[in-house]
């Protein structure tokens, strides 16, 4: 094996190493969960594998693949978690002893208890979606993907991270009281200004986590929903005689079923609302955050965003101007010029430049030759009467040259 | 009947089955190699800013006299036209002799964030097509406009009338109030002067969550369960990575240009009232005139199909004509099935008219 960590071969063999590990692990692990199976759930073992593989793609870079496989790594643990909930089912129904009775009471109670889940969130207290967002067990996350999914958005993407958001989204009462008594305190003095900006940003801040509680509790129902519609088809499977037959199908129908809810909430007028109060308190507290971020910049003379938003505003004007400029010189440059040229010639010929030339031409060696000729001989005469008739052929447009007037 | 046939053990086989086919993959992935973007030779013809003008070398030996550019929409890559050897619309057209340009955005930074719709649609999408006409010694190009980009192809072409041939539009939104837009029923109330005074560019990352909203669950999660069913495969594992790559490859917006897009066309239906205001010019649908051909698909469920098929009522053309694909948004690139006919039609379309 190359012994370059870089290299491919290096990279292949390394892979090979884990895959080896991870089959034989499988194996061995395999064996045991059927024995295991009476005494806790054997999911636990896969859930605990999952957890290595992660740190196999644990790179600094986003590639495709890396990133691809992380989102399979995701989506395995799901699928684990609801192996460990279905096998909980079996347990429970396993203890009732009568399977063909039982299911149906034990699937009841299994769907009230994960619906149970969402019915915390939005609780009595407004941060109580907030608390128990950071409280929620896998399984509650896993049933709440979207409002996972904006949750790690909101505290990943660069435009919307920092410290402040975080605490923004795991805050619990104490902040909120904290926030309240700070609120009711009225600037004063030299620093008034500021501190107005900053209680300004607590109350959007408050306006915000208020506004994530009613988006956190839209989803919950949502998912809630998708509960009772997959509970509804379980139902209507077993009164069907029809029966899953792999962990895949009962996930698929659970995909379909949260779907089919999603669907149904994103598309009704209250969602937008929600939705669109919770985009628009974020930005708030952004703006305000980003005010007070350009005022403490200001303050000790460093460049902030409103001064790189006016050189940006200035290189786009700039841009326009030089884009106008070229296109005017590429215009001037490629211009035809032989066209012009013509036009300047046919004006030219009307006014019959070229037979004056030719007439002054001529004039010119007709004076030359009677210089020449100064001692004219007899002999020579007809010569010169032929040219001078010549010339007025030339010229018999107007007759009014100097050869005429000379015959 | 108890609806669950998986006892213990076959769950715990199945699951280990899966597990094995995941550590399999490892291996797979190291193979792929490098996932390339956009596969057809071209060359960089023309370049401004960020925004690049290529031109794929012809496929045949006496390619259509007039080319067609290819107009994208800045929201993700424009390699979705030229994803892979065997799904490439470009492809297709080139098989077809078709001369095909086609603009690269290029990935927008903060000093892109005053950059307006009349930068985009009056000056570089006009500069690209004088340049090809200067380069083909013609008066008109055929112009291609794919979803946004189709948009501001519309606007290009009642606005330059004298410079379109013709108007192809893929998948192009036109009015943006039908009852099934839910992108634009979720972007109804938002603030977006709000949104954009405080983002500057908007991320990326913000419409893809958008996108993926649509179908969280299928496509966060479903997609890569299937996706351990392809790791055996390389060449299917790569080509479900290369779709990947396009998926999160998501430039961030010029401010401006988001702001007026969003505000004038999804919030205040703009294209078909004749509000859109372009530089100092409203467009007006009805200045176009030239033979248009109108692409939709039928599953589409970011522009649904009734989006699309406005367009008819609002141009001027008297040479409109539609084609309805069997797909989904992406599909009507990327599918089997639409190899096979959105390139011919689309080649054949144009060769019909000169």
């Amino acid at each position: 094996m190359d012994n370059n960590p870089f290299s491919a071969d290096w990279m292949t063999g390394w892979s090979s190493l884990q895959k080896k590990m991870w089959e034989d692990w499988s194996d061995v692990t395999q064996s045991s969960w059927t024995n295991a199976w009476q005494t806790q759930s054997p999911m636990n073992f896969f859930r605990d594998g999952m957890s290595n593989w992660p740190n196999m793609f644990n790179m600094p870079t986003q590639t495709p693949e890396v990133m691809a496989m992380r989102h399979a790594m995701g989506s395995m643990e799901e699928f684990m978690r609801m192996g460990r909930e279905v096998f909980k089912l079996f347990q429970g129904v396993s203890d009732a002893g009568n399977i063909s009775t039982e299911w149906t009471s034990q699937l009841d109670k299994a769907i009230q208890q994960a619906k149970s889940m969402f019915g915390q969130s939005g609780g009595e207290s407004m941060f109580g979606a907030m608390n128990s967002m950071g409280k929620m067990d896998e399984m509650s996350l896993f049933w709440s993907r979207p409002m996972k999914a904006w949750s790690d958005f909101m505290t990943t993407n660069p435009a919307m991270s920092n410290d402040t958001m975080r605490s923004l989204l795991a805050g619990g009462q104490t902040t909120e009281e904290a926030m309240m008594r700070l609120l009711s305190v009225p600037g004063l003095g030299y620093s008034r200004e500021k501190q107005e900006k900053v209680q300004e940003g607590m109350r959007l801040s408050l306006e915000f986590r208020k506004s994530y509680e009613e988006f956190q509790k839209l989803m919950a129902q949502t998912s809630q929903k998708a509960l009772d519609l997959l509970h509804r088809k379980l139902l209507e499977m077993g009164a069907e005689g029809k029966s899953m037959q792999t962990m895949r199908d009962l996930y698929v129908l659970w995909v379909d079923c949260n779907e089919e809810a999603n669907a149904a909430t994103v598309a009704g007028k209250e969602y937008n609302e929600v939705n669109a109060r919770m985009t628009n308190a974020l930005m708030r507290v952004r703006r305000n955050m980003a005010e007070m971020m350009d005022n403490s910049l200001a303050a000790v003379n460093m460049p902030n965003r409103k001064e790189l938003d006016s050189a940006h505003r200035q290189i786009a004007t700039l841009r326009r101007r030089i884009s106008a400029m070229e296109e005017s010189l590429r215009e001037l440059s490629s211009k035809d010029a032989s066209a012009e040229i013509n036009t300047l010639r046919d004006d030219m010929e009307k006014l019959g430049v070229r037979r004056l030339r030719e007439e002054l031409a001529e004039l010119k060696r007709l004076v030359e030759e009677s210089v020449q000729a100064a001692p004219v001989e007899a002999g020579h005469e007809g010569t010169e009467k032929t040219a001078i008739k010549k010339t007025v052929r030339i010229g018999a447009a107007k007759p009014t040259t100097t050869a005429q007037k000379g015959e | 009947m108890f609806p669950f046939a998986i006892n213990p053990e076959k769950a715990v086989e199945e699951l280990a089955r899966f597990n094995k086919k995941l550590a399999a993959g490892v291996k797979t992935f190291t193979e792929v190699g490098q996932i390339e973007s956009g596969i057809s030779p071209k060359e960089a013809v023309f370049r401004e800013d960020k925004m690049t003008l290529y031109h794929y070398t012809p496929r045949v030996e006496n390619p259509h006299r007039v080319p067609v550019l290819v107009v994208y929409a800045l929201v993700n890559r424009p390699y979705m036209a030229d994803l892979q050897e065997d799904r490439s619309m470009i492809r297709g057209l080139l098989d077809e002799g078709i001369d095909v340009y086609l603009i690269d955005w290029g990935y927008p930074d903060a000093s892109d964030r005053y950059l307006t719709l009349d930068d985009y649609i009056n000056g570089y999408i006009r500069r690209c097509v004088d340049f090809i006409r200067d380069r083909h010694d013609i008066y008109r190009v055929n112009v291609l406009g794919i979803c946004q980009g189709g948009a501001f192809s519309l606007c290009f072409s009642a606005l330059h009338p004298d410079r379109v041939r013709n108007l192809v539009t893929m998948v192009t939104p036109v009015d943006f109030h039908t009852p099934d837009n839910l992108l634009s029923t979720w972007i109804r109330d938002v603030d977006v002067d709000l949104l954009v005074d405080t983002l500057g560019n908007v991320p990326g990352d913000l419409l893809n969550i958008t996108f993926l909203s649509m179908n969280p669950y299928r496509l966060t999660g479903q997609k890569y369960l299937d996706m351990v069913d392809l790791l055996d495969d390389k060449v299917k594992l790569k080509n479900f990575l290369r779709m990947e790559k396009w998926i999160f490859d998501s430039p961030d917006q010029a401010g401006e240009a988001f702001r007026q897009f969003v505000k004038d066309f999804f919030q205040k239906n703009g294209l078909i009232k004749g509000n859109v205001k372009i530089g100092e010019r409203r467009v007006d649908l009805g200045n176009i005139t030239m033979p248009v051909l109108n692409v939709f698909a039928t599953k589409d469920h970011l522009v649904p199909p009734n989006a699309s098929k406005a367009l008819k009522q609002y141009v001027g053309s008297s040479d409109y004509q539609e084609v309805a694909f069997n797909g989904g948004h992406i599909g009507v690139y990327v599918s089997g099935r639409s190899q096979k006919e959105i390139p011919p039609t689309i080649a054949n379309w144009l060769k019909e008219r000169g």
